[in-house]
């Protein structure tokens, strides 16, 4: 195991292709967290991010891919798969999921480091609302600012999973911001200081 | 650096202060324009809300049942495939065995077929030389007549062999018509031809005379060919000459009788 852990993607799918248990754990633990999150993050929903985890997982066993290292990393292939089977989730079950499970309420959203409880309440609150926010955009635009600003893929490699040009993902990405800026302005009090403020055009 | 410059680049502004080439060109054009400078302050607290989420989300991991479930999946389907392996074996090897016994089973029938035809061969040329030896005579050595057998179908056989023997058939017996196959007997049965190993004794025979029609088909039949001893007045009784000093001796002939006793034809044997 502990010379597993340093193995490549490539060899270590070698192996689970022989069947090696301790080449799967390995792959399994390595790239888990950033399939269940980015299904989480497009989802809002820990049940479909599990169930796309397990599914996707379940195809590297079964030998069911198309993975091909000189077309691109393990993880972005991995991502791309978990993002087919989010938007197939999506159309089908989220119509009919739970609401505290749509949202992703239900899963508690703590601060990560002990702070005033009031700043950490304004904090959180803060959080929930960008999570919101996001959930609520349309699905080409949560999937760029999902892969670009929470998972912290480069422009390349967001293209690389969603299919498009490096330029689609800037613009949608530019455009998701926009929606979400406008969206938390809506929410907060953001729109009561921003209008204050904004010139009609640019002075410079 | 214009406004639109500016709302065009405001992420990597915002996201990359480090690394961009521009930064210095941008905060200076913020710093003049109140509207991208309220743009960047936007960006930057969304930008920090965002970091924020994804410090939340970041330790969010999927649970451990899912590994193992995935762990029992794996496990599965390993011995699955095993299984799998065990069950293609035997029949493999079951496949192959049968492939195998099908090749020796062709072989041995192709060797089979090969040695059959060069048999074959071998013995056609023995049986035309035992065809055409010339035809050791049947007579009796004691010189004394020949009897006609008893019943007809001895008398058959024997005018039969005696027929074969001689190589020749009378035109009148269909019976001897019917014996198409020309092969000697010991030719025919697969044994050594025991003709050809008698000493060949010439023979000089007359030309068959007719000594009437036999148009019934049950005399034809029943036809059988006997070697006789006659006198040699029978010979001045067809005209044919005989010397005085052998008037009072005998003659071999060969009579094809009918089934009634009747002779058909005769020729007369040196």
């Amino acid at each position: 195991m502990g010379a597993l852990a340093e193995a490549s993607d490539g060899k270590l799918l070698k192996l689970l292709k022989r069947g090696s248990e301790d080449a799967f754990t390995t792959l399994y633990r390595r790239h888990q967290g950033s399939v269940y999150r980015f299904a989480f993050q497009m989802s809002g929903s820990p049940i479909v991010a599990e169930e796309v985890t397990q599914e996707v997982f379940v195809a590297l066993i079964e030998g069911n891919h198309r993975f091909e290292p000189s077309r691109g990393s393990l993880p972005t292939y991995l991502l791309g798969m978990a993002r087919h089977m989010v938007l197939r989730f999506i159309e089908r079950d989220l119509p009919y999921a739970p609401v505290e499970n749509a949202t992703g309420e239900s899963k508690s959203l703590s601060p990560g480091s002990p702070e005033d409880p009031l700043a950490a309440l304004v904090r959180m609150e803060s959080i929930r609302s960008v999570h919101k926010a996001i959930l609520s955009l349309p699905r080409h635009y949560r999937e760029a600012v999902v892969l670009c600003d929470l998972n912290e893929m480069t422009y390349e490699e967001a293209a690389a999973v969603l299919g498009c040009s490096v330029g689609t993902v800037r613009s949608r990405l530019h455009r998701a911001r926009t929606l979400l800026l406008q969206k938390l302005k809506g929410e907060k009090g953001h729109e009561g200081a921003g209008k204050a403020l904004e010139p009609n055009r640019c002075l410079a | 650096m214009t406004c639109k410059d500016f709302e065009n680049e405001i992420h990597e502004v915002v996201n990359r202060r480090e690394t961009y080439a521009r930064q210095a060109e941008a905060l200076e054009h913020a710093s003049r324009c109140l509207y991208c400078a309220m743009r960047l302050d936007e960006e930057a607290r969304l930008v920090k809300e965002l970091q924020g989420l994804r410090k939340t989300l970041r330790a969010y991991e999927a649970p451990i049942h899912v590994e193992e479930a995935l762990i029992r999946t794996l496990r599965v389907k390993a011995s699955r495939e095993a299984a799998n392996q065990d069950l293609a074996w035997p029949w493999l090897r079951m496949a192959l065995g049968c492939g195998i016994a099908l090749v020796v089973m062709g072989m041995v029938a192709l060797l089979a077929l090969v040695l059959t035809s060069e048999d074959r061969h071998s013995n056609e040329p023995s049986s035309q030389a035992a065809i055409s030896t010339p035809h050791p005579s049947p007579t009796p050595s004691s010189g004394k007549a020949v009897q006609p057998p008893a019943g007809p179908a001895a008398r058959q056989n024997l005018g039969q062999k005696t027929l074969e023997s001689l190589g020749q058939r009378p035109k009148s017996s269909r019976a001897a018509l019917r014996h198409r196959d020309s092969r000697p007997q010991a030719v025919r049965e697969g044994g050594p031809p025991k003709v050809a190993l008698e000493t060949p004794v010439p023979e000089l025979t007359t030309d068959w005379i007719s000594l009437g029609a036999c148009d019934d088909a049950e005399c034809a039949d029943e036809a059988v060919l006997v070697r006789m001893t006659l006198s040699s007045e029978t010979l001045l009784m067809f005209g044919i000459p005989v010397d005085s000093d052998f008037a009072s001796g005998t003659v071999l002939a060969d009579v094809v009788l009918g089934s009634d006793g009747v002779p058909y034809a005769i020729r007369f044997v040196d």
